[in-house]
């Protein structure tokens, strides 16, 4: 005779053997059956995905590299143009930097009118030093007018058209300026060359020279106004033979790097030529 | 047209110079890349306007600096006769006549601007004058010569085409 046993009795002996599997696997007594069994398996697993990854790359890969080509050269294209804002920025910039210092240098000097302008071009000639701005009568400029910056003395309006102006610079060969040396507290003539170079003239061989001396206009002659930096004092050439020692000068203005400057409007030269008086026959 | 198109080009030609050309020094000289457009467009065989680009350019020059205006526009006219008779005399050799005319331009501005300034009282030391400013302009404006004659030879050949032969 056959014994039957009861279904819920199966069912219960199945439920009693996975509640104690599952709770010898909670406790760790089952780790290593389970590790042997799952091992090969994870393996077969990472080998068929690894598969499935390589196939699935080299179909996709050359999409890719299209949409890779493309991202690139927006990318390209997008950093092309913020370097150019960039250049432009770094520009504005710096001509802000440039007319605020024009700025502090007008608002330091408020008895002054002053017309700036922007430097457009030089003499073609390299013997001689002028500059030409980008404003001329219709903006109020005339002829001898000094010129500045806030670095110092640039020069002063030579010839004047409409709308733009030459400038000679004071380091012209033909440019001369009556300069005071603020340590020394002597007078000189400061004259130009056709390189560019400053010197000092006309300083009496018993006035003690120092290195560094400050070089501002004087004011005499009235062709620039008082009191405008020129330089600084470089080196001094003193011989007991010559009646006037001379000294070289460093300009304060760098003229090589002249962009904008500043007409002072209110200062007008005053021609002394009718005083001197005429050489008799 | 060919006359025409003198203005424009020299205008340009101009502008480069006072803007850009001027600012380029080499110890203290500058190239004069008017006087060598001049040069090499007065030496093309072809060109029936050289002494228009030359009293062109030497107007304007003379305009826009500060030396006499007569002085420089009798340079540029001198200089620009010099090519075209140097055209005529060595045509074969075309490259030698542009560096020949260029040293020779150079140095004849260089003089016309020494003596200006001399009879505008000016001092200054010929020895200076040669080493940090004469030699200094030659040798940029020989360094010019050769792109700018290329460069006119093929403009020569757009406002002058030649004709087909049938």
């Amino acid at each position: 005779m056959k014994i039957r046993t009861p279904r819920n009795w199966q069912t219960g002996l199945l439920l009693l053997v996975v509640i104690g599997i599952l709770f010898l696997a909670a406790s760790g007594y089952l780790g290593s059956v389970v590790r042997t069994t799952l091992d090969p398996l994870v393996s077969v697993q990472r080998w068929i995905t690894s598969r499935y990854l390589a196939v699935y790359d080299f179909l996709t890969v050359p999409r890719d590299v299209a949409s890779l080509r493309q991202r690139n050269l927006e990318l390209e294209s997008q950093a092309a143009q913020l370097q150019s804002q960039v250049v432009q920025l770094q520009q504005q910039l710096s001509e802000a930097q440039l007319l605020y210092a024009l700025l502090d240098f007008a608002r330091q000097r408020p008895d002054n009118e002053y017309i700036a302008a922007a430097v457009v071009g030089r003499d073609p000639s390299p013997f001689l030093h002028y500059v030409i701005i980008d404003h001329g009568s219709d903006d109020g400029i005339r002829h001898g007018m000094p010129v500045v910056t806030d670095q110092g003395l640039v020069g002063r309006i030579d010839a004047v058209t409409a709308g733009a102006a030459r400038v000679q610079l004071i380091t012209d060969t033909n440019a001369a300026v009556n300069v005071h040396l603020k340590n020394s507290q002597t007078d000189a003539l400061l004259s130009g060359s056709i390189t560019g170079d400053l010197t000092l003239e006309m300083i009496a061989q018993d006035v003690v020279l120092q290195q560094g001396d400050l070089v501002l206009s004087s004011g005499l002659g009235a062709n620039y106004p008082a009191d405008v930096m020129v330089g600084q004092l470089v080196s001094v050439r003193k011989r007991e033979t010559d009646l006037f020692q001379t000294a070289s000068v460093q300009p304060a203005v760098d003229f090589t790097a002249l962009r904008a400057v500043l007409v002072i409007a209110n200062f007008r030269p005053v021609d002394i030529e009718p005083l001197n008086p005429a050489p008799v026959p | 047209m060919d006359k025409l198109i003198a203005v424009p080009i020299v205008l340009v030609l101009f502008m480069l110079q006072i803007g850009i050309f001027s600012n380029l020094r080499l110890l203290h000289g500058t190239p004069d890349v008017m006087l060598v457009a001049v040069i090499a467009w007065a030496l093309n065989d072809r060109v029936k306007t050289g002494w228009l680009w030359g009293i062109m350019a030497g107007m304007l020059v003379g305009y826009a600096s500060a030396l006499p205006f007569v002085a420089v526009l009798a340079g540029y006219v001198a200089i620009t006769g010099f090519a075209r008779f140097l055209q005529r005399r060595v045509w074969q050799a075309p490259l030698l006549a542009m560096f020949m005319t260029t040293l020779l331009g150079t140095l004849m501005m260089a003089g016309i601007t020494i003596l200006s300034l001399s009879f505008g009282g000016s001092s200054f030391s010929f020895q200076t004058a040669i080493s940090q400013i004469i030699l200094p302009t030659v040798l940029m404006n020989l360094m010019l010569a050769l792109p700018i004659h290329f460069i006119f030879i093929d403009f020569a050949d757009w406002v002058y085409p030649l004709e087909e032969e049938r």
